[in-house]
């Protein structure tokens, strides 16, 4: 029962891992919806379990061989810190922690605290397997990409039955990094328990060692993560960086399959041995970070490497630095606390020293100090819950801080949305205005010019009053009658003369131009021969006058307008049933 | 089973793009009859026509829920709906245009026919093009730029001529009457605007060509 409670930790990890290897594998796939979100967890968890318990073993040896833990305290609380410390740097840097770094961080402030010796070969060999694994990743996904474009574009397959193979491949592939999930990442929570869960099972005639048990309940945990994963979450690595077409997320997740079962198994070191490198072990490595690596390959073929992917690069680089050294302090601390506090055994009196081993007159002394099982199950069970009430207000937290952006961005869109708005008004307010200006000024300049013609009309009838005066005064002062008279009709001519309007039909003349600009244009391309005084005529005919209107306005006498009129109707060549009106009218 | 399905939805729109060009040789025709007064052949026209167009709605709303019913090509179904939307216009302007020669009978002069008929053949070649291009984003979206470079072309041309037409009617022929010019003007925007609605499609299936190939 208590190492039941104590496996809660690990599988608790599990979960965590699951979720992530869910999002990295299949998210693209189900948000492009190529495949639902129901085939997509059942073929991963299927998958995850088989490649759990067929091949999981390899990788559990090896974090086995870099230390061998044999107590279920230690197990319990390195598994636990690993989950924190993935829950917390997820949450800080937005990328999906990796669980084996967490782990082997874990494992390695166990050690620490222990002084139980580490394996550094086996350290070293791990590092190296988390430095190769992404660049290696690159490199399958860029050979692969390029394969696979060449081939679709040299087939000349119709893009729908490209798309329907496509898609029974994306489920073929997703099914081998679901195992190859399992096999290289069941390790994470195995790894540490396999020395101290030794519950085995008899199913009628079967017998299920501690192992096989332990093995398939750790892929439990992992496949209930795919069923349970936040398939709306929009900080899935990858997302927005690359126009996500089926090729691609093919391309990324076989990249990511092949990875991971290559560091699975004991091909990769076979291969490093035979060149003459030191042998690579089977690691559990980063899926995430594998995938950035899958999505740098891509990138470089499709000429892309925006900012996006540097930026996941940065993010990645920085959680695999900081993910095991956080591991590795939180648990080295809490360790202390497990060990001194709790007085719960987390590593055996032969690897522990003297000064950590539980001294029994001082344990006497602390009233602290926990000794009995069932209040040790109390305590785990408060530890675990204490976990997942941190895990649920961590994930409350970042669904706050995500629908309050969502608000905020909505709230900032409205708000640019009606600073637009008012721009366009106050822009179409300018421009009416601006135009207003522009007929008030041409109106001004309109009565300027009358006001002037005006100023101008006064002074020159006041001149010609004045004139008039001057000649009526000399008429009076003459004596001489001849003179009077002469006097007289020279006034009354200059006054006849005066009365032909000259200026007034001008003015007229003027503003019809004005009018009928078009008209005047067009006369004057068709008929150049005319003369000015027949426009004239062409002109007050188009406003509509009669003979008899336009005859004073012209200074002759009706029957000359009718002559004119006769000669033009010539030199326009018209027929003599066509009338001059209408057809100018037409014009 | 999944790709017995797929080869049905290759079928319906291969089906779907020889309507189109069905359509478009119906309306070359009926144009040609009308303007040569070949009355019972552009009635025939007419009502093939008619049924061509229903056959391509028809074809469309298949394509349409086979697409969606089988979650075939989630990304691109988008895409597709939109091309096909397009080409579906290309026999609704067709069909549209044949009505109004019914209905309004135009009078056009001896001396317009051949460009009337010249400018029909340059539009509906527009038209026609897309149809490689279209079948050319289906299996090789390598090669669209290069098939819709003849859309364009044809686009152009047609423009040029539409504007010969209408240049020919407002200055060159001064014995019509001004609603005769303008019926005659309609008649040339109409089907000039079979080309545009072609260069529309070229210009879709150009940005689907990207899309595809990024």
């Amino acid at each position: 029962m208590l190492t039941c409670l104590f496996l809660t930790s690990g599988l608790f990890l599990g979960w965590l891992l699951g979720a992530q290897g869910a999002s990295n594998i299949f998210d693209r796939a189900i948000k492009t919806r190529m495949v639902k979100f129901k085939t997509a967890a059942v073929i991963g968890s299927l998958f995850v379990v088989l490649g759990g318990i067929l091949q999981g073993h390899n990788t559990t040896g090896t974090l086995n061989e870099l230390v061998p833990l044999e107590t279920v305290g230690g197990a319990f609380t390195i598994a636990l810190c690993a989950a924190l410390v993935v829950i917390t740097t997820t949450a800080i840097y937005r990328f999906p922690a990796s669980t084996s770094q967490a782990i082997v961080g874990a494992i390695i402030g166990w050690s620490f605290y222990t002084s139980a010796g580490l394996k550094s070969e086996i350290l070293f060999k791990i590092i190296a397997s988390w430095l190769l694994a992404p660049i290696l990743s690159a490199a399958c996904s860029f050979v692969l990409y390029f394969l696979v474009r060449k081939s679709i574009r040299s087939s000349r397959m119709h893009v729908l039955k490209k798309e329907s193979i496509l898609r029974f491949f994306l489920i073929l592939a997703g099914a081998l990094a679901a195992y190859s999930l399992g096999a290289n990442n069941i390790a994470n929570v195995t790894g540490v328990f396999k020395n101290s869960f030794s519950t085995s099972l008899l199913l009628g005639g079967l017998h299920i060692p501690s192992a096989q048990l332990l093995s398939f309940i750790a892929s439990l945990a992992i496949a209930l993560g795919f069923f349970t994963y936040n398939k709306k979450t929009k900080h899935a690595i990858g997302n927005g960086i690359l126009s996500m077409t089926s090729e691609t997320i093919i391309v990324i997740v076989m990249a990511q399959a092949l990875v991971m079962f290559v560091f699975s198994g004991k091909f990769l070191s076979g291969i490093f041995s035979n060149m003459g490198f030191t042998a690579l072990a089977a690691t559990p490595v980063s899926s995430s970070q594998i995938l950035v690596g899958a999505l740098v390959g891509v990138g470089l073929i499709k000429g892309i490497l925006d900012l996006e992917i540097k930026k996941a690069l940065g993010e990645a680089a920085l959680s695999a630095i900081t993910t095991p050294l956080l591991s590795l302090i939180i648990t080295f601390i809490s360790l202390f606390f497990m060990n001194n506090v709790f007085g719960i055994q987390v590593a055996n009196r032969t690897t522990l020293p003297e000064t950590l081993l539980p001294n029994e007159a001082a344990s006497a002394t602390r009233t602290y100090q926990i000794a009995s099982d069932t209040s040790q199950q109390i305590l785990i069970g408060t530890l675990v819950l204490l976990v997942l009430a941190f895990s649920i207000y961590m994930l409350i937290r970042n669904r706050r801080s995500y629908t309050k952006g969502k608000s905020e961005g909505y709230r900032q869109a409205k708000e640019y949305q009606l600073f637009d708005y008012k721009n366009a008004l106050g822009a179409i307010e300018e421009t009416t205005v601006q135009l207003e200006n522009v007929s008030l000024a041409t109106q001004l300049e309109k009565k300027k010019q009358q006001l002037i013609t005006y100023s101008l009309n006064i002074g020159e009838q006041r001149r010609y009053l004045e004139h008039i005066a001057k000649s009526i005064k000399q008429a009076i002062n003459s004596d001489n009658i001849e003179v009077k008279d002469k006097l007289l009709k020279e006034q009354l001519m200059e006054i006849e003369q005066r009365m032909s309007f000259t200026g007034e039909v001008d003015e007229i003349y003027r503003q019809a131009e004005q009018v009928h600009m078009t008209f005047i244009e067009k006369i004057n391309e068709s008929y150049p021969n005319l003369t000015n005084k027949e426009r004239k005529i062409l002109v007050l005919l188009r406003i509509g006058l009669s003979s008899k209107e336009m005859s004073p306005l012209l200074n002759i006498s009706t029957k000359s307008v009718e002559i004119a009129r006769y000669r033009l109707r010539n030199k326009m060549g018209l027929d003599r049933n066509k009338n001059l009106t209408e057809f100018i009218q037409s014009i | 089973m999944l790709l017995k399905k797929t080869n049905k939805s290759i079928e319906l729109i291969d089906n779907f793009l020889n309507c189109v060009d069905q359509s478009l040789l119906l309306f070359k025709e009926g144009v040609k009859n009308y303007l040569y007064n070949n009355t019972e052949n552009f009635n025939n026209d007419i009502l093939q026509l008619a049924n061509s167009e229903k056959e391509s709605d028809n074809l469309r709303r298949e394509i349409e829920t086979t697409l969606f019913l089988q979650s075939l090509m989630p990304q691109l179904r988008g895409d597709i709906m939109r091309l096909l939307e397009e080409m579906d216009n290309l026999i609704d302007q067709a069909k549209k245009n044949l009505f109004q020669f019914e209905v309004e009978t135009p009078h056009i002069p001896a001396e317009l026919i051949s460009d009337f008929i010249r400018l029909t053949q340059t539009s509906v070649s527009a038209a026609e093009s897309t149809i490689p291009a279209a079948k050319s984003y289906f299996n090789d979206p390598v090669n669209v730029s290069e098939k819709i470079h003849r859309v364009y072309f044809y686009e152009k041309e047609a423009d040029l001529m539409a504007d010969i037409i209408r240049r020919k009617i407002f200055k060159e022929m001064p014995n019509l009457k001004l609603s005769e010019k303008f019926h005659l003007r309609y008649f040339t925007l109409h089907i000039e605007n079979i080309s545009d609605t072609a260069e529309k499609v070229a210009d879709l299936l150009s940005i689907m060509a990207i899309k595809r190939m990024i």
